[in-house]
């Protein structure tokens, strides 16, 4: 999987959160614009901590779904790590990354 | 198998409880997935056994790869696997101790964790753990067992709590001693004193297992979560 499809994958996932939690339910207030940069959780984050288990889960699944594989996502590595693999999209999509390639 | 029943997975599922279990939960319409470490003699065209240790991480994601890829949903989980180490806790060895947590402790966390995110999917799920009347008697001569098994109903009070969002109810339930190869090698003595402790004196029997598993399991059941209930009046 390239990076690009892993990021297209990660952002349709928040944006499939956001829609149906309050955010995107709310017509007055559009989904924000979400890039690799946008803060996901932590400070003026796009979600709490729910919304980002519930993220992570789908991101695992979808993940899990297409490569036939038995990735897990929040491992000690990436509760440990110095700058939260959780804090963006695109950091979500690096951290992902690694561990699809050390499968292989 | 069938696409219109109701999927459950019950762990520990070659004998004893976990046998009959399975047995019952066909009859009642259920498509059953069983695993243990060894293999099954259950033979039903509603039956299928995965081989897994309910204890190694990579054994259990396995075990739900294969789940996930298979019927791509679960309605039920008996968590029932489990091993008891009767001694006094000054003869009780690391080994014995580990074996019994990791069994009866990390192997309920690992497969409801991995279960609950398969059923989440539906925002439905029935997760049913196994503890003991051991637990409340603070029963001597079992501590491995019995801290194991209190690991359990904390952890089901938690995930409960945790799960509810996704329509996941989490419960156990504590048998009394039940006739089963779990408490072949306890003496006759003992069981008879555990059993003068509880309210109602006699042996527990597989079908009063079932009977409060059926009630959780129920879609009714859907407003009661966290809760062990013990058999025999403890």
């Amino acid at each position: 999987m390239e990076r690009s499809q892993l990021l297209t994958l990660v952002l349709e996932q928040i944006e499939e959160h956001l829609q149906q939690t309050q955010i995107g339910n709310d017509a007055s207030q559009p989904l924000p614009k979400i890039s690799e940069d946008t803060p996901l959780y932590g400070k003026d984050g796009l979600v709490d901590s729910l919304g980002l288990v519930s993220i992570v889960l789908s991101v695992e699944q979808a993940i899990n779904d297409e490569l036939d594989s038995e990735i897990v996502i929040a491992d000690d590595r990436a509760m440990s790590q110095k700058s939260s693999p959780f804090g963006t999209p695109g950091r979500l999509v690096d951290y992902t990354m690694l561990l699809i390639n050390e499968r292989k | 198998m069938s696409e219109n029943r109701p999927l459950a997975l019950v762990t520990g599922s070659s004998r004893g409880i976990g046998k009959f279990i399975c047995e019952k939960l066909i009859v009642d319409g259920y498509d059953v997935i069983g695993c243990s470490r060894n293999p099954s003699e259950l033979v039903n065209a509603h039956y299928q056994h995965i081989a897994a240790d309910v204890s190694d991480q990579s054994s259990v994601l396995n075990l739900f790869k294969q789940i996930r890829k298979e019927h791509g949903s679960l309605s039920v989980i008996i968590n029932n696997a489990g091993i008891a180490s009767m001694n006094h806790c000054l003869l009780t060895t690391v080994e014995a101790f580990d074996r019994v947590l990791n069994v009866n402790l990390k192997g309920t966390f690992l497969v409801s964790r991995e279960g609950a995110k398969l059923m989440r999917r539906h925002n439905f799920g029935r997760i049913v753990n196994l503890s003991t009347v051991a637990v409340p008697m603070s029963l001597e001569g079992e501590s491995a067992y019995v801290a194991s098994k209190s690991g359990v109903e904390a952890l089901t009070k938690v995930l409960a709590r945790e799960l509810a969002e996704y329509g996941i109810t989490v419960n156990a339930l504590g048998p009394s001693p039940i006739e089963t190869d779990l408490i072949k090698g306890v003496g006759a003595d003992k069981i008879a004193k555990i059993v003068n402790r509880l309210a109602l004196k006699r042996l527990g029997r597989v079908e009063d297992v079932y009977n409060v598993i059926e009630f959780f399991i129920r879609p009714a059941s859907d407003y009661i979560t966290g809760q062990v209930i013990y058999l025999g009046g403890i």
